[in-house]
């Protein structure tokens, strides 16, 4: 298992700092306070990562938060153990203020957990075999309503449920995520048009 | 003449026969599964189970066929581990397949070993766990193979509503066997096993189409049409996942879910008000409520990829587990579709057949509107959602975030359909359509009567909006019990969950109703 390199290629492929700084942050925070937190503000708000913890939790928790938050030059300084901190978080010359909530850890709900048996490194990380369609690599919209934005040009490398676009439909703007990991072939509709529920908004190589 | 065994012969005999029971199909085929990425059978049981609590049953049974030269062919334990356990301290009666045991192929005595475990699940009120990992029906038995799986599909149905069913395919699952973990109630799959009724090649033969068996039946496939609940990476995640679900619910229909560990915490939690955006046509994320909702943010999600304009999962509040089955305004507005009514209905069932409470929260724009729905049968699916929810007695709370229009609102166990408790927040609109729409219908002469009918529109749209989109006139009339601060939400859920667990409500006695399936 090599959790910082698939990070690291991960981060890579974002190109925008925004983007990047989500995950940082969310190392930097887990480097700070451990795992048992929960966010109740980030300002600037763009930055506020939602989805992001969760995918990275498991890394992040293996130890690699701090080296990573290292990385992008932020120097760890342990809280005061109180219930809330405020934490000012400065990645590559910008801050970032969050709120963050200390959670105690969760008493034990039987009895002890045995330590784990030895699982062979086979067992952990499985063959993956492809299990896609060409046809997944295609981006429809789900609902017929206005496309209100896009958010990827050809080229562009994005990842499964990365946003799109947005298209305003029953009076609410709805992002579509991307259905794959991929870089962007052909962007099919134009800002404000009309499309109908299936309509190709952009192809994936 | 041999000289007569001793005890001690017999003991020493007994041993040598269980350890190569055992084995399985052998050291080499258990190297091949390590390599395959997957654990054995028995490394499978001792995960799931608490540490020396497995009794195994039928460890020496034996299959019966004497057809294509197996009747001097030994499959031990017939190639399915059976017997109970405890996990988290609780009784569990389990079954898992023995892929080194002529490809887990299930055999008749396979599946009457794997009836035997699960009546015992049923007479005991323990949940039963299925762990899958066979290639099929084995062949050589003929219909005595059909048999054992026949009478696996007939167990699993009289378990059903009456001890949780957890099915964990961790390898092949194909053909007739895969109605099994269809019956019981959650399937966990991980990323390299596939489920399929008819297989590639037969597909290819009929049809002429070509594909793999994962991308036929791999996770991606059957999480995105809800076959599957979730969806693991490894076997070891997957052990984990069944035991955290495990955790959530009670051993049998008679009991209540554990309390477990209550937090009492956050009754008032301000970080709600802020969630919903001000612009009604914003979307957000209706976990970043859920998560605030539950017990240390600890939401356990069902079928996250499947329909996700409804989010469907287990959390605890105050340490009791309740069903959250929440619009998702983030995906299609958060309307109603057919494959949402189907996610959401099997969920309630589910909750109320074990005394889980149901916690709704709203924010609805109605059904989706569409051809494809329409055609698709939406009236029958969307009536699925009805009857859930009507016919199930545990309380039931409605939290009215936002929008609560027309169908969608009566769907989403409004108080009528027989909520116990409807909260609405400020922001709720509780209407039979938005306010557009609706002064279009009821202003229709006036607005073409104006000399400036766009002015006009909008103001009566305004008016409109004013008087009725709020949850001032729903509260009057009683179909909102209360308006509450959206800081106040877990509180008032907490408050209303205490009173409520004493809930008796009796129905007429009847086989059973006849939910439009």
């Amino acid at each position: 298992m090599a959790p910082v390199t698939q990070i690291e290629t991960e981060l890579e492929s974002r190109l925008e700092t925004r983007e990047r700084h989500r995950v940082l942050i969310a190392a930097a925070i887990v480097a700070l306070v451990g795992s048992r937190f929960r966010i109740l503000e980030i300002s600037p708000a763009e930055a506020s990562f939602r989805g992001e913890l969760e995918k990275w939790r498991p890394y992040l928790e293996s130890g690699h938060a701090r080296l990573l938050a290292a990385k992008a030059g932020f120097v760890p300084k342990r809280p005061a153990r109180r219930r809330n901190v405020r934490l000012r978080i400065t990645l590559e010359d910008r801050s970032y203020d969050v709120a963050v909530e200390l959670l105690p850890e969760p008493e034990a709900t039987g009895p002890e957990e045995d330590p784990p048996a030895a699982v062979p490194e086979s067992v952990l990380e499985p063959p993956h075999l492809p299990d896609t369609m060409p046809e997944d690599r295609i981006c429809r919209s789900p609902i017929a309503g206005v496309v209100v934005s896009i958010e990827v040009s050809p080229r562009q490398r994005i990842r499964q449920d990365d946003p799109v676009a947005t298209i305003e439909a029953m009076k609410m703007q709805n992002t579509i995520g991307a259905p794959l990991d991929g870089v962007v072939e052909e962007v099919l509709v134009r800002l404000g048009e009309t499309v109908k529920t299936g309509q190709i908004l952009c192809k994936l190589a | 003449m041999t000289a007569t065994k001793t005890q001690k012969d017999n003991i020493a005999a007994l041993q040598k026969a269980r350890e190569r029971v055992r084995a399985g199909g052998g050291a080499e085929r258990a190297a091949k599964q390590h390599q395959d990425g997957k654990l054995t059978a028995r490394e499978r049981v001792a995960m799931l189970l608490d540490r020396d609590t497995f009794q195994e049953a039928g460890l020496f049974a034996q299959h019966r066929a004497v057809l294509f030269g197996m009747a001097d062919k030994p499959l031990p334990a017939d190639g399915v581990i059976t017997g109970f356990g405890k996990v988290g301290g609780r009784t569990v009666h389990i079954a898992s397949q023995d892929f080194t045991v002529a490809g887990g192929s299930a055999g008749e005595v396979h599946g009457i070993k794997i009836a035997d475990a699960m009546r015992h699940s049923l007479d005991t009120g323990t949940p039963f766990l299925f762990v899958n990992d066979s290639g099929g029906a084995r062949v050589q038995e003929g219909v005595g193979s059909l048999a054992g799986y026949a009478r696996v599909f007939h167990h699993n149905v009289m378990l059903s509503g009456v001890v949780p069913q957890i099915s964990l395919i961790c390898g092949p699952c194909a053909g007739g066997a895969a109605y099994s973990p269809a019956l019981t109630d959650f399937i966990i799959q991980t990323s390299y096993a596939y489920m399929f009724i008819t297989g590639p090649a037969v597909i290819k033969q009929v049809t002429n189409e070509v594909i793999t068996a994962e991308q036929l039946g791999g996770a991606r496939a059957q999480t995105k049409n809800g076959v599957v609940h979730f969806i693991a990476e490894n076997d070891v995640e997957a052990v984990k996942i069944c035991k955290r679900l495990l955790s959530f619910l009670p051993s049998n229909n008679l009991e209540d879910p554990p309390r477990v560990d209550p937090d009492k915490r956050h009754m008032y939690d301000e970080s709600l008000n802020r969630i919903v955006p001000d612009d009604s046509k914003l979307p957000y994320d209706v976990r970043e409520i859920v998560t605030r909702i539950a017990d240390r943010g600890d939401f356990l999600e069902v079928q996250k990829e499947f329909a996700r304009n409804l989010v469907i999962g287990f959390g605890r509040i105050v340490g009791r587990t309740v069903g959250i089955v929440a619009n998702q305004p983030s995906v299609l507005a958060g309307a109603l579709d057919i494959d949402a009514s189907d996610k959401g209905a099997r969920f309630i069932r589910f909750c109320d057949a074990f005394n889980i409470p149901l916690v709704t929260l709203v924010d609805v724009p109605g059904f989706l509107p569409g051809i494809d729905q329409e055609h698709g049968g939406i009236i029958r699916h969307g009536a699925k959602l009805l009857f859930a929810y009507s016919s199930a007695t545990v309380p039931k709370l409605t939290v009215v975030v936002r929008k609560a229009f027309g169908g969608g609102y009566i769907a989403m166990c409004s108080k009528e359909l027989g909520a116990d408790q409807v909260f609405a927040w400020p922001s709720a609109e509780i209407a039979v359509m938005g306010a557009e729409g609706a002064a279009e219908i009821v202003f229709r002469r006036e607005i073409s009567a104006a000399d400036d009918q766009d002015a006009r529109r909008q103001e009566l749209i305004d008016e409109y909006r004013e008087t009725f989109a709020t949850p001032y006139v729903a509260a009057g009339a009683r179909l909102a019990d209360d308006i509450i601060e959206p800081a106040e939400t877990r509180g008032c859920l907490a408050a209303a969950l205490d009173e409520l667990h004493t809930k008796r409500r009796p129905r007429p006695t009847k086989k059973h109703g006849n939910i439009p399936l």
